[in-house]
């Protein structure tokens, strides 16, 4: 095989166009014989060439491309891809203990990797490569498996048995039917082929493939993060949003309409296996020019473990047929005229709807239009008094609003249970047992809304609140004309009959999520938590950019709920605080990829706790009590943040101190009265690269009493800066008996005046011992080689002691540097000196050093504060 | 054809720095002086004995791989080790290491050994990258450094076969997991070392045939 393929691809690309008249390409065509090789470089190699092949651009090549093997290629790509998707679900069915999550893992990557060869070449912009392989795409995969697997629970079922109750397949059926019709369009040949997907549907009922829910919304969420293709984004989303019992049809070819238009559309709407192997469709290609043959009849339906078929050949697929994808339709204009068995469908669905949820509308045909714009009309009558109210009433106080917004939302969840896929995603986001599907419903949401190939007037459904609906209407109807996507729209009754919102359903949802992680024992991961913020401030902001002041209450409230929580842990520690200050730094130098957390298959399997999976925290529950608290801290950050940028207001107390320069302090081996200075770079999260360098110097002191001064002061410094960072969170987390601002600014200098500290110091080693010990608020005296949660702090501590001079009495092992307050050392120094940053030119000033230094302390200054040395000796700079 | 390990290799760097000569001269001890571009892919195998069990080095060259994300997202997960090439007669293609290295680092997975290697050292008088600019940049980031040159095979075999030791190395350690392909590591059909013949190119028919998806 690779004899064969080593020899065929050597044909450069020139020699190959010569053949052109021959219309054959063997380069290309005997390299996508390979596409499914089971050795990954050949596969590679395939996509490789076939890529570069594209790109060239030569008119007669494509023409060759498309009529001869875009089809064949495009169908087999599409079956492989939702072949191995189905051996990725079965792999998460199989797997609830987390044992092959080496082989999940390469699964992922693997339709990572066909989803970006398959945007590879959408994004090559060759229009008719890109309406088959799309038309493709939509009918055989996207749809039929991905979107359509979204109804197939709850009601989980074993692999073999039958999967659905009743109710359900009837909805779900007559949906791929009506869909399937709509695709098919109105295509003369085809109404003799009406009956019968009916009668296939019965017998296929238990083999219809589809994969679990969490499995679909994962890969949709992969879809929309990486394929950008309008025509396939939009109509996906479309689908998913919007695709109501009653007004599927029209709204389909609405949508589909597009590029409908220029393909032929004579095609099954299920995942089947394309009727012809690759190879077989390019023999036969080769010797038949036109093939307009009508859809084969003989779809395989597809089993899971029917084939193995190791390569591209199939031995099963010898039909009869070819796919007749390939033609291009001339019917462009499918909408408005059904057959009769698809308006008796109509009629019946609506009927049904109408029987369930709107017993008060007569509807024929437009009935349901006209209803509900007249609901919508009534809210907005209400709410346009009550917005006027709100404005000058408390959003608490305000019942009224209430009662619209629960008008509202009651409406929205009776809508909803006509919107079959949009139902699933919303309720998936559902967290009370666990937020295993959640998670996944919030990341289809989000690559969703993020996705610059979905049409911004699509994703009013979830980000328009109802009561803007409307009155945004005639606004949008003038950006309609504009926008290209939106241009199939421009029907009367489209423009003016606004799209169902389901925003308030939306916040609801996600506000449930962010109170649940509120709670000591949610089972809400923090990715999750973070997440659905992220996403609640799209959903309240709107699309005014302004929530409302009810909504502003909500997030008020819960900042609240959060820092109770936080508030739990709140001890006067050491490792609280350095555990607070981690957290921040973490969140805020991470701040969340959905994309990467999209090529995790680690949270394709259920949560767990245990930090022994090498899940990373954030995707995994808490286990112990440590874990508890930095997830209470987490969440604190995350909704308080939610709450700031909501209320757009700038974040005055975090961080509690300004990141500035580490400067770490050593006293010298050989000079006691020498300490040694290096400034670093502020250090980047907890597993960080090694720090540069900014700055060495060596100070000399007249003697070692005052080196030993300047350490001790150095101590105090800290410990009072610690001290007030306690205090500044205590206000954050509103613990009582933290009282206002006032006690932490003033700062009692420690030693008023030099001689003092000289007197303390004369005192000896053992008193400044249990001095510090005593200034110390708990029991986590940081000695020397105590166990702190950071390896490295033991390390240095050890460093320390073992190059302390005798100035130095211990090196305390803080894990982290502080803000010293050294207002103080400043007010007490009399004139103003040269700054540590400019010690290029050293000072010769008289008086001796006050500053104090602890012997390998690592101190961050505030960049405003620092201190203005005053001393005697010399400065090197190494 | 038996063999304890198989290696996957790639070799990635600027056009025309030489990576398919390289591969010509390990697999084909042989030199040619006016090469095609490389169309597609081109691919080689050669047997080596390291510790004395044998090992299949089967080495990827592909061409155009960089443009295409895609492409590169999954050409660099098969792999056991990387040969990131550049030429020393053109600075240009020393300036790139750092895009290529990122790349490589960003897709491959973790344990990839990556060797630099600084090729056409035959070219002494046209030199622009100095030795110790490569020894310097394959320290900072970690990876193996040699000079090679493709047209006089100098430290040709080395360079493979000491990137083929560092990953025995670090199967040794258990820092690979050789039951996943997808790290670009086989184990052998059999551990017996009957063959042992080494061949070159074509081979892979066989080992294809072996494997299973």
């Amino acid at each position: 095989m690779m004899i064969l393929l080593q020899s065929t691809i050597k044909i450069e690309l020139n020699a190959a166009k010569g053949l052109e008249h021959t219309k054959d390409f063997p380069l290309y065509t005997e390299a996508i014989k390979f596409f499914n090789h089971p050795e990954s470089m050949v596969r590679i190699a395939v996509r490789t060439l076939t890529l570069n092949v594209y790109r060239v651009q030569d008119a007669s090549m494509l023409r060759f491309i498309r009529d001869r093997t875009a089809a064949p290629y495009f169908s087999n790509l599409v079956w492989f891809i939702g072949k191995h998707i189905l051996e990725l679900d079965a792999c998460v069915r199989n797997d609830a203990d987390h044992q092959s999550q080496q082989k999940l893992d390469d699964l992922v990557a693997e339709h990572l990797d066909h989803l970006h060869y398959i945007n590879d070449i959408l994004c090559l912009n060759i229009p008719d490569l890109n309406d088959v392989l799309t038309e493709h795409l939509l009918h055989k995969l996207l749809i039929p498996l991905y979107i359509y697997s979204l109804t197939s629970e709850p009601t989980k079922r074993p692999v073999t048995s039958s999967p659905y109750n009743r109710d359900h397949i009837q909805s779900i059926e007559v949906i791929t039917r009506n869909l399937e019709a709509i695709l098919k369009g109105k295509n003369t040949e085809t109404p003799t082929r009406m009956n019968y997907p009916i009668q296939r549907i019965e017998s296929e009922e238990e083999t219809k493939p589809s994969v679990s829910c969490v499995v679909a919304l994962f890969l949709l969420s992969q879809v929309f993060l990486i394929i950008t293709h309008g025509p396939i984004v939009h109509a996906l989303a479309w689908i998913i949003l919007q695709s109501d019992l009653s007004v599927f049809e029209e709204g389909a070819t609405k949508i589909l309409e597009m590029y409908l238009s220029k393909a032929k559309t004579n095609v099954k709407l299920e995942f089947s296996k394309p009727q012809l192997s690759l190879e077989k469709a390019l023999e036969t290609s080769g010797q038949e020019r036109d093939y307009t043959t009508p859809e084969y009849s003989g779809a395989k339906a597809f089993g899971y473990d029917t084939d193995h078929s190791s390569c591209d050949l199939d031995p099963e697929l010898v039909s009869t047929s070819l796919p007749s994808t390939s033609h291009i339709s001339e019917t462009s204009s499918i909408a408005n005229d059904s057959t009769e068995d698809l308006v008796t469908q109509i009629h019946s669905i609506k009927s049904i709807v109408a029987a369930q949820n709107m017993p008060d509308s007569p509807l024929p045909d437009s009935g349901i239009d006209s209803s509900s714009s007249k609901t919508l009309s009534d809210l907005n009558n209400i709410t346009d008094e009550e917005k006027q109210k709100l404005l000058s009433v408390l959003p608490s106080t305000s019942a009224e609003k209430n009662m619209s917004i629960e008008n509202i939302l009651d409406k929205e969840s009776k809508e909803i249970d006509k919107r079959p896929f949009l139902k699933t995603v919303l309720e998936s986001l559902d967290c009370s047992e666990n937020d295993y599907k959640a998670l996944f419903a919030l990341c289809l949401l989000f690559a969703l809304i993020n996705n610059k190939g979905v049409n911004t007037e699509l994703l009013d459904t979830l980000l328009c609140p109802e009561e803007d609906t409307t009155s945004r209407n005639s606004t949008t109807s003038i950006q309609e004309g504009t926008d290209v996507a939106s241009g199939q729209r421009d029907t009367p009754v489209r423009s003016k009959r606004p799209l169902q919102s389901f925003n308030a359903f939306l916040i609801n949802k996600l506000m449930a999520i962010a109170n649940l992680s509120c709670k000591p024992a949610s089972k809400v991961r923090l990715v999750t938590c973070e997440l659905s913020v992220c996403l609640l401030r799209v959903a309240l902001q709107g699309t005014r950019g302004v929530p409302s002041p009810q909504h502003i209450a909500a997030a008020e409230s819960l900042r609240a709920r959060a820092a109770a929580l936080a508030r739990n842990f709140y001890k006067c520690d050491d490792i609280f605080l350095d555990m607070f200050e981690d957290e921040y730094c973490e969140m805020s130098k991470r701040p969340l990829n959905v994309e990467w957390l999209c090529m995790d298959a680690a949270i394709l399997l259920p949560p767990t706790r245990t930090p022994m999976s090498g899940i990373a925290f954030a995707k995994r529950l808490p286990s112990g009590e440590m874990e508890r608290a930095r997830r209470a801290i987490r969440t604190f950050f995350l909704i308080r943040d939610l709450h700031l940028k909501l209320t757009e207001r700038a974040d005055t107390q975090l961080p509690l101190a300004n990141p500035g320069h580490f400067v770490q302090i050593q006293g010298d081996k050989e000079d006691p009265r020498c300490l040694q200075l290096t400034v670093h770079k502020p250090r980047v999260g907890a597993g960080a690269p090694p720090r540069t360098v900014l700055l060495r110097a060596k100070f000399k002191f007249d003697d070692h009493i005052r080196s030993m001064a300047a350490k001790q002061r150095l101590t105090k410094g800290r410990t009072k800066a610690r001290q007030k960072k306690m205090q500044q969170i205590g206000r954050l987390l509103e613990v009582s008996g933290i009282s206002a601002p006032a006690f932490a600014t003033r700062h009692r200098p420690l030693f008023t005046r030099p001689g003092l500290s000289a007197v303390r110091r004369s005192s000896g080693g053992d008193g400044e011992e249990c001095e510090r010990r005593l200034r110390r608020p708990s029991g986590h005296v940081l000695k020397d080689g105590i166990v702190v949660y950071r390896e490295r702090t033991s390390r240095e501590s050890s460093i320390s002691r073992s190059s302390s001079t005798q100035g130095s009495r211990e090196g305390s092992p803080r894990p982290r540097s502080e803000d010293i307050p050294l207002e103080d050392i400043r007010r007490n120094m009399a004139a103003a000196a040269t700054p540590v940053t400019t010690q290029s030119q050293p000072s010769t000033s008289r008086e001796a050093l006050k500053v104090v230094t602890t012997s390998s302390e690592e101190t961050s200054f505030i960049s405003g504060e620092v201190p203005r040395y005053k001393r005697k000796g010399i400065v090197e700079t190494i | 054809m038996a063999y304890a390990y198989l290696f996957k290799y790639i070799i990635i760097g600027d056009t025309g720095v030489g990576k398919s000569c390289l591969l010509l001269q390990f697999t084909d001890k042989r030199f040619q002086p006016v090469h095609d571009l490389t169309i597609g892919v081109e691919f080689g195998a050669r047997m080596i004995t390291i510790d004395g069990k044998q090992i299949k080095l089967q080495i990827w060259d592909t061409a155009g791989q960089e443009a295409f994300r895609s492409i590169t997202r999954s050409y660099y997960r098969g792999a056991a080790g990387a040969l990131l090439v550049y030429d020393i007669t053109r600075r240009d293609t020393f300036n790139h290491l750092t895009t290529w290295l990122e790349d490589a680092r960003q897709h491959s997975n973790s344990n990839m050994v990556i060797m630099l290697i600084g090729n056409k050292s035959d070219l002494e008088s046209r030199r622009e990258v100095k030795k110790e600019e490569g020894e310097a940049f394959a320290r900072e980031h970690g990876l193996v450094f040699m000079e090679t040159s493709a047209k006089t095979a100098a430290n040709v075999e080395e360079a493979f076969i000491n990137t083929a030791k560092e990953i025995y190395e670090k199967i040794q350690e258990g820092v690979f997991d050789i039951n996943n392909e997808a790290n670009g590591i086989k184990i052998g059909p059999q551990h017996s070392t009957g063959g042992g013949a080494s061949g070159a190119g074509g081979a892979g028919a066989g080992a294809a045939g072996g494997g299973c998806c």
